[in-house]
């Protein structure tokens, strides 16, 4: 962003003239930023808050534009031949034939940037003319987003998003408190909260706010995300209160479940956090680049070749000939010295064949890439009606890698799962309730056994813990006894879908006070005193609560995984059996698990505990592990009263989508911060793990170990090692770290490479991004990482392809990716139908671009033969010229935009014709010289077919004779039409387009030669070209020559096309003469399925039965049974505790409305 | 936000990101896709053949037709007419080439009478008029005439000594080919003409003489090679064929493309009533020659050329040729292709094809393989199937390089053993998550399964008749057994082994149907490549 700094330091100064009136103070600003708050301007001049990603503007345009085109080679190249063609006596060309198709080619390039930047204003505008409701002068007033400033004080309402970074004031919830989603900024899903100081907590109204007089005093605008420091001094109080991170609510998050909010803007603009983190995207080079990039330069190798070679036969001739061919005058006045003539020479050859090298393809494939990134945008398939969103090629350059992808590295939240949680089933005294098919819970039958069934009073419990053990705050819209009214605000999604579910069976909770939850049950009002809560951690995998009962008994809730509850039981029974099957049966549907298991504690039994639980509690040292000790001493011979399914909602088709991904040869790891359980769940219900497949899952505490286990698993897989096999590996984030390390790394690479999938779990972003590095590093293989929040936005910059989820999310990945698509599902249409299509397109068009440039430019190498080597042009030097951008410019753009290898229902359906594009079939070193030595073979059929043709001189009826340029003018015809041919017969389809390209191209040059042939004298230009056409349209030599030419030259790729589809055909030219008869192509795709999944199951069966050792899952480290993933997700060492949290609120006093 | 503004809500009321639904940005516009194959270019081949032929015949017989003497009048051909048995090439030379001039005759015999227009051309070989420093050496504003300063490009032939610009100046002017040719017969000279031998254009607006060309030629320097002013050229014919508009000039000055190369010299001027009213008839003339033009430093040839022309122009059989080469390949490619198209399609056996369609149909399975094994669950239903020993013969030589069909004869009627190795291919990995990865297995791993399949099979053997379910899952077990040997073996091209038993009709219409389907798998694809899979699907019938 450094640089967009200076450009919004212009804006500023254009658009906020009010702002520069300000005296600048010499106040030592310069360690820290002073704000005042409700008093008066401001004493400092602060940026504005608006926002410019934009990479121009008006002023800066042409210089950086330029900067930026001349860093590319073949720009550098071809600006090196516009110079040499101003040294006189050197150009065989004339002095602007290269200035003026490149000035041209450079207008192109222009054109489209100024079109893409003025999309990036468009977004900045739309960004900046957000409306937020400011409080200025003592009332309240809208004004958008870029007028914010630094001191405003700002009211923000739920789901509104923060136009800069705020300090929290008060909120509509008590005790300041808020909740915010951050996931735009570092990922993570679940909410945080945040409080306001307790001395500006009170201020609930305008009045208040009126008299919130002071100053702020905090650091400078810094990246940091996680750290604030910073005073705020209220004139009412008499010492400054230190402001930190808690109080921080920073642009780019949001704010959910809180009625509305008070901020005071402390950092705007390009200072916000969230602006000082983005960096700019970094350049993505494709492979097809790169391998182009090889072979311009071997081309040029072989150009410098070609001239050397020319310059030494030209030298060679001169010497000998010099003295003896009199009428050239190469004796008289000859005053250079030989190795300045010799330099002369080359660079006369060198301008000669500089055109070997194309001098259009730039701009072509530039431009095709920019359509076909509008092709992307315009997808309705690819719009997500659900956010609005359509699919976006942020970059245009490369389209193509996205018919190459191997590796896709995946997000999981927001990404493969939509983080919405549902409870589906559950299973209450050994019987299960609701199914998994259907959408939601079905209570029909559990309501029937709570009245009449033998175990009605665990249902009872059951109930009755998932509605009071729990972190969740009621909030009653209207304030109102109606129990369907209340909405719940939850931190964790898993425990808002529990007592949303129990809402619906009607056991509301509706009411939180300090200490005690009210429940409707059926219609009853229940009123549970809270005594104790035990927390939530990731150790304790737990949370438990005692209550006093209605009865006045006291019962211990406990709820947490599978495990954890089961070594806890009193006893264990037939009924834990049941549950454990149950449990297994939620975990391979993918559910998300939760044990419940409850307590009666005697009255004695509690207050001797509390005892202790208090002196824990309140230890200086060590408190949190001697709580949970303590707490472990309660929690023990738990009755067990069965367990939950939530389901983790995938977003839609995920299974499907990744199903084809793996057909079409792409292995698909996925990086998640989620818990290995968690994890794994997902793994499991979007089919990425089944129970066929070899599951290894590495889960060790040091290097040794970790060392040991990967080298195991290397030696086992044997030969198959580095091969697609049947079998994923699941890795957690701290065995990552020792993988990563380089004694492990290749071993864990090896391994890796060898799964379908790899799941990695608890990762951080930083090892998200090692990773996809370490696969692009070692592997040949494409990349593409795909997320939505920021925690991904190093590895969607790191691999070669990003995808950044837009719509719910936020904006944060979609900012730093190449593409953004509504929904995972997008991804297979994304990559099976634009990127296999951009990808053949393109690798046509580079091809197609050097071959029409050898073809006619090597002409003038065999016309160096016949002209002692002097460097004479045999076309008019204009003609040459504008022969990329005029004649030969059309066809490879209706390659590059239209052609088709087959439709997209066909692509779809068989996602195995990927592995065409992934493969680089079409585009590799050996194609490459194919067509380059093809293009040679054409040339010379052209040129010594058409000089035998011509040899006699005599093409007249008349008797008078043709010259030179009325060869090189019918060469030149041929030269248009054969190439113009040629990408006709390369292309897959023709569409109208493709018609008027190839035929509009051909009949271009007709109507250019016509024209030019006589704008002598008229015009200062190509005299020699003067009644040129009249003659050559006149002889029958050359209307024969074109019947029998271009046909000739054009037979063999032909014959060669039609041998090879009719002998060697490709998987895709199968399909496509299927879809042209309008067969069912799954004929021939069916043909080679595979034995039915069955036959597969019991294969694998039999091969899991060989690599499980009689060891433990956890030293081989397969698992040999499905794992119950536990739902939590729960902030763990947040701002307030979560005992706090819920002591906080009292859900029956009135919110202040804020205004 | 009850107290929001109207404005707000409009503002919210956003329209619709949807794309537009157009063919063009659906990406769906109506294309022909040309699909190129031994079928489709028949046609073209025929047509090509069939056309090309007769063009290139009709232009053999008019090339033919053109009547061409030529004449090298270099060296000895050209003996000085002044005597001593010099030529006039060793008479230049002897002077220096200081623009000393020498006149030869010589006897040239025209056997067949040259009838219309004859047209006389000079040849020159070994003449680099396409160098560039040649080319580039002219003034086409000096040409139009244009006033002086001449551009530098006339360089080393720009300006005189004395700084007064040549008129013409360059190269090209200053080396005008300056011979003169005449020719008798029978003592009256053959009335030629220098009219009309130029580009009609170039007489009309290339070139053009200065408003006021006495002055303008005899003030300015002519090229130093040339003996006369520009104005000199041609006095006979008012001027109109003079200073840069003389046709002689104009033709010298368009360059010719090759060092071989002629120039129309003269035509016959068919006007003139008597000998020569309708062309030179056949006989002995005495063509004379003032030879002025050295070409003997350079190796240079000149010749001297007499021509008909046909409505093409001059002789040149080559183009006649070419097509007629073109047209025969054609043809030769059709014969070829139609033999190897005939041959294909016999291999995938057309006139079963609607016993595939009728059992696909059927069995409401449309694919060809598993049309085959519906073929199976049908016989299932009607016949007592049993398992059998597994017949896969791991042997190299078993995959043959082509495909092939073998009938075993087997004494033991009740049974009937079939393999079918699909060739490795493309498609084989369509749709085949699981495939891929069957013959990578870990071969350790492959050889337990071996051996378990072994006992898998023992135990079927002595099983009572098998489900469809089981002949599957031994399928797959074969495939295992075989894909171990795919390092070694991987059998490119399909090998089918087909046991029969009995004529029933059912099993032969299922035996054409592997074929048909082997022969499909091996035409689709052949090629080599390191992701293909082997797929074999082995199947067992018995029918008692």
């Amino acid at each position: 962003m450094g640089q967009n700094s200076s450009i919004t330091r212009y804006f500023n100064r254009v658009h906020t003239p009010i702002r520069t009136n300000q005296n600048e103070t010499s106040m030592d600003n310069n360690e820290r930023r002073i704000i005042t708050v409700n008093s008066g301007p401001q004493a400092t001049k602060f940026i504005s808050n608006r926002i410019s990603t934009s990479k121009y503007s008006i002023l800066t345009f042409l210089p950086k534009f330029l900067f930026e085109q001349f860093r590319k080679y073949s720009n550098i190249f071809f600006l090196c031949i516009v110079i040499f063609q101003q040294i006189p006596g050197v150009s065989p060309t004339g002095r602007y034939t290269t200035a003026v198709p490149l000035t041209f080619i450079l207008c192109c390039a222009a054109i489209k940037e100024i079109i893409e930047d003025v999309k990036r204003h468009f977004q900045d505008d739309e960004v900046n003319r957000r409306r937020v409701l400011v409080y200025r002068d003592g009332a309240w007033i809208y004004t958008i987003w870029s007028e914010v400033k630094v001191g405003d004080i700002v009211k923000l309402v739920d789901r509104d998003y923060f136009p800069a970074d705020l300090v929290l004031v008060s909120s509509g919830e008590p005790n300041g408190i808020c909740y915010i989603q951050t996931s735009n900024l570092d990922g993570e899903t679940n909410l945080k909260v945040r409080q306001g100081l307790p001395q500006t907590a009170h201020v609930l109204s305008s009045v208040q706010l009126k008299e919130l007089q002071g100053t702020i005093e905090c650091e400078l605008p810094n990246r940091n995300l996680y750290e604030f420091a910073g005073t705020l001094k209220i004139n009412s109080v008499a010492f400054p209160i230190p402001l930190c991170a808690d109080q921080i609510l920073l642009r780019g998050s949001q704010l959910k479940n809180t009625v509305w909010i008070y901020g005071i803007v402390i950092y705007n603009g390009h200072d916000t956090k969230l602006m000082m983190n983005s960096s700019s995207v970094p350049l993505k080079r494709t492979n097809v680049e790169q391998v182009t990039n090889k072979q311009i330069l071997f081309l040029l190798l072989i150009l410098i070749i070609l001239c050397l070679f020319s310059t030494i036969a030209g030298e060679f001739w001169n010497y000998k000939n010099k003295d003896a061919h009199w009428y050239i005058g190469l004796n008289i006045g000859e005053d250079r010295e030989t190795w300045r003539h010799i330099g002369f020479t080359f660079l006369t050859f060198f301008i000669l064949f500089n055109n070997l090298i194309p001098i259009s393809l730039q701009i072509t494939v530039d431009f095709v890439k920019f359509i076909q990134a509008y092709f992307i945008n315009w997808d309705r398939d690819m719009y997500d009606p659900e956010t609005d969103t359509p699919a976006s090629a942020r970059t245009s350059n490369l389209n193509e890698e996205l018919g190459q992808v191997k590796y896709i590295f995946s997000d999981k939240t927001g990404t493969l799962t939509k983080n919405e949680m549902i409870f589906k089933q559950c299973s209450i005294a050994g019987i299960m309730y609701g199914s998994g098919n259907v959408a939601e819970f079905n209570s029909y039958e559990l309501l029937k056994n709570l009245e009449q069934h033998t175990t009605r009073d665990e249902i009872r419990e059951f109930v009755t813990l998932l509605a009071t053990c729990h972190t969740v705050v009621p909030e009653n819209k209207v304030h109102t006894e109606l129990p369907t009214e209340v909405v719940y605000q939850a931190s964790s999604p898993d425990e808002f879908a529990l007592v949303t579910a129990m809402k619906q069976i009607g056991v509301v909770f509706f009411s939180r006070t300090p200490d005690s939850v009210t429940i409707n049950f059926r219609g009853e009002e229940e009123r549970y005193d809270i005594l104790n809560v035990l927390e939530f951690s990731s150790d304790r995998k737990r949370m438990s609560v005692i209550v006093r009962t209605p009865r006045n008994e006291i019962k211990l809730y406990c709820k947490g995984a599978d495990n954890v509850i089961m070594e806890r039981l009193a006893t264990n029974d037939e009924r834990a059996q049941l549950t454990s099957e149950h449990l297994e049966s939620f975990a391979t549907e993918g559910l998300r698990t939760l044990c419940l298991g409850y307590r009666i504690l005697t009255k004695q039994e509690y207050d001797e505990w509390l005892v202790e639980y208090r002196q824990a509690s309140t230890a200086i040292n060590n408190r949190n592990d001697l709580v949970a000790e303590i707490a472990n001493k309660i929690e023990q011979n738990l009755i067990l009263l069965g367990a939950t399914g939530i389901e983790d909602k995938l977003q839609d088709q995920v299974p499907d989508s990744l199903i084809k991904l793996h057909k079409a040869g792409i292995k698909i790891w996925v990086l998640t911060g989620d818990k290995k359980e968690t994890a794994i769940n997902i793994g499991y219900s979007c089919k990425l793990l089944t129970d066929q497949m070899l599951n290894i899952i590495l889960d060790e505490e040091n290097l040794e170990n970790t060392q040991r286990q990967l080298r195991q698993h290397c030696q086992r897989f044997g030969d198959s090692l580095c091969r697609e096999n049947l079998a994923s590996l699941v890795i957690d984030g701290l065995t990552l770290k020792y993988a990563l390390d380089a004694s492990c790394r290749s071993d864990f690479l090896k391994l890796a490479i060898s799964c379908k999938t790899v799941i990695c779990c608890r990762v951080s972003p930083k090892q998200k991004a090692e990773i996809v590095e370490l696969v692009k590093q070692s592997t040949d293989a494409i990349t593409l990482a795909i997320g939505d929040g920021a925690n991904d936005v190093g590895m969607i910059q790191t691999a070669h392809v990003g995808v950044g989820i837009m719509g719910r999310e936020g904006v944060q990945a979609a900012c730093a990716s190449d593409y953004t698509i509504g929904q995972f599902r997008f991804l297979t249409k994304l990559l099976f139908v634009h990127g296999v299509w951009s990808y053949r397109r393109l690798c046509k068009v580079i091809l197609y671009s050097f071959y029409k440039n050898i073809c006619l430019y090597v002409m003038e190498l065999w016309f160096a033969f016949h002209n002692g080597f002097s460097g004479q042009i045999l076309f008019e030097r204009w003609t040459i010229g504008i022969y990329n951008v005029l004649f030969t410019a059309a066809p490879p753009m209706a390659i590059g935009l239209l052609d088709r290898c087959c439709n997209t229902e066909t692509i779809m359906r068989f996602p195995a014709i990927y592995k065409m594009s992934q493969n680089r079939t079409d585009f590799n070193i050996k194609i490459f010289w194919t067509w380059c030595l093809n293009a040679v073979y054409h040339s010379i059929i052209l040129y010594f077919m058409s000089y035998t043709m011509l040899k006699h001189d005599v093409a007249f009826s008349n008797g008078q004779v043709g010259d030179s340029l009325f060869l090189g003018n019918m060469i030149y015809t041929y030269v248009v039409f054969t190439v113009c041919l040629k990408a006709g017969l390369e292309s897959d389809s023709w569409s109208l387009f493709t018609h008027i390209a190839i035929w509009g191209s051909i009949a271009s040059w007709f109507i250019f030669f016509a024209i030019y042939s006589y704008v002598w004298p008229t015009f200062p230009v190509a005299p020699e070209m003067r009644g040129m056409a009249k003659y050559v349209f006149s002889t029958p030599y050359f209307w024969f020559g074109l019947l029998l030419i271009p046909i000739t030259t054009l037979f063999a790729d032909f014959v060669y096309n039609c041998i090879q589809r009719t002998f060697y055909k490709t998987l895709m030219q199968e399909v496509q003469e299927k879809e042209v008869a309008h067969q069912d192509p799954s004929d021939l795709v069916n043909s080679r399925q595979p034995p039915t999944t069955s036959r597969v199951a019991e294969r694998l069966a039999l091969l899991k039965s060989v690599f499980v050792r009689p060891k433990t899952p956890k030293t081989t480290g397969i698992s040999d049974r499905p794992y119950h993933g536990f739902a939590f997700s729960q902030e763990e060492n947040g701002v307030i505790p979560q005992d706090q949290l819920i002591r906080n609120y009292d859900t029956s006093i009135i919110k202040p409305s804020g205004l | 936000m009850s107290n929001q503004p109207a404005t707000e809500d409009n503002h919210d009321e956003q329209k619709s990101k949807k794309p537009a639904d157009t063919a063009f940005k659906q990406q769906r516009l109506p294309a022909w896709q040309p699909i190129i194959t031994a079928d489709t270019a028949l046609p073209v081949f025929l047509i090509i053949g069939l056309l090309f032929i007769p063009i290139g015949i009709v232009l053999v017989v008019t090339s033919e037709r053109v009547l061409e003497y030529d004449l090298d009048y270099t060296d000895t051909n050209c003996i000085s007419s002044t005597g001593g048995n010099v030529t006039c090439a060793d008479v230049l030379r002897s002077n220096n080439f200081t623009g000393a001039s020498c006149n030869c005759t010589k006897t040239i015999t025209l056997e067949q009478s040259y009838t219309g227009e004859v047209y006389f051309y000079y040849g020159l070989i070994n003449y680099y008029q396409n160098h560039r420093r040649y080319v580039k050496s002219r003034d086409d504003n000096q040409l139009l005439g244009k006033a002086p300063p001449v551009s530098a490009d006339c360089q080393p032939f720009q300006t005189s000594a004395n700084g007064t610009a040549y008129t013409p100046c360059g190269a090209i002017a200053n080396s005008k080919f300056n011979d003169t040719l005449t020719l008798s017969f029978n003592g009256t000279s053959v009335p030629l003409t220098n009219i009309g031998i130029a580009w009609t254009t170039d007489k009309a607006v290339k070139f053009q003489n200065p408003a006021n060309p006495t002055t303008y030629f005899t003030n300015a320097s002519r090229p130093p090679n040339w003996q006369k002013t520009p104005w000199d050229l041609d006095t006979s014919n008012n001027n109109t064929n003079n200073g840069y508009q003389n046709e002689d000039f104009i033709v010298w000055m368009r360059t010719a493309a090759m060092p071989t190369f002629r120039k129309l010299y003269r035509k016959l001027n068919l006007t003139n009533a008597g000998t020569f009213q309708n062309g030179l008839p056949a006989g002995n003339y005495v063509l004379t020659v003032q030879y002025n033009y050295p070409v003997t430093s350079f190796s240079g040839r000149k010749q001297f050329i007499i021509s008909t022309t046909s409505w093409m122009g001059g002789k040149n059989p080559f183009l006649g040729w070419a097509y007629i080469a073109v047209g025969i390949i054609c043809m030769i490619a059709f014969v070829i292709f139609f033999a190897l198209h005939k041959t294909w399609k016999i291999s995938s056996s057309p006139e079963i094809s609607p016993i595939v369609e009728n059992l696909s149909e059927e069995s409401d399975n449309v694919t060809l393989l598993s049309s085959s094994s519906s073929v199976l669950v049908d016989t299932q239903q009607s016949n007592n199937l049993s398992s059998d020993s597994i017949d896969i013969s791991s042997d190299d030589k078993s995959f043959n390089d082509q495909t092939s069909v073998g009938y075993l004869p087997n004494t033991d009627s009740s049974n009937s053993t079939m393999v079918i190795v699909t060739s490795p291919s493309f498609t084989s990995d369509l749709l085949s998550e699981q495939n891929d990865s069957i013959d990578q297995l870990n071969s350790s791993s492959l050889s337990f399964l071996q051996t378990k399949q072994r006992r898998i099979d023992h135990r079927r053997n002595k099983s009572e008749p098998i489900k469809s379910a089981s002949t599957e899952d031994l399928a797959s077990s074969t495939i295992l057994d075989l894909s171990s040997n795919n390092e070694s073996s991987i059998g490119k091209k399909s090998s089918v082994k087909l046991t029969p038993n009995n004529s029933s009709p059912l099993t032969t219409s299922k035996q054409i149907t592997l074929e048909k389907v082997s022969s499909q798998s091996s035409t689709t694809s052949r090629k080599k490549k390191p992701w293909y899979n082997v797929s074999i699907i082995s199947y067992y019938f018995f029918i008692g």
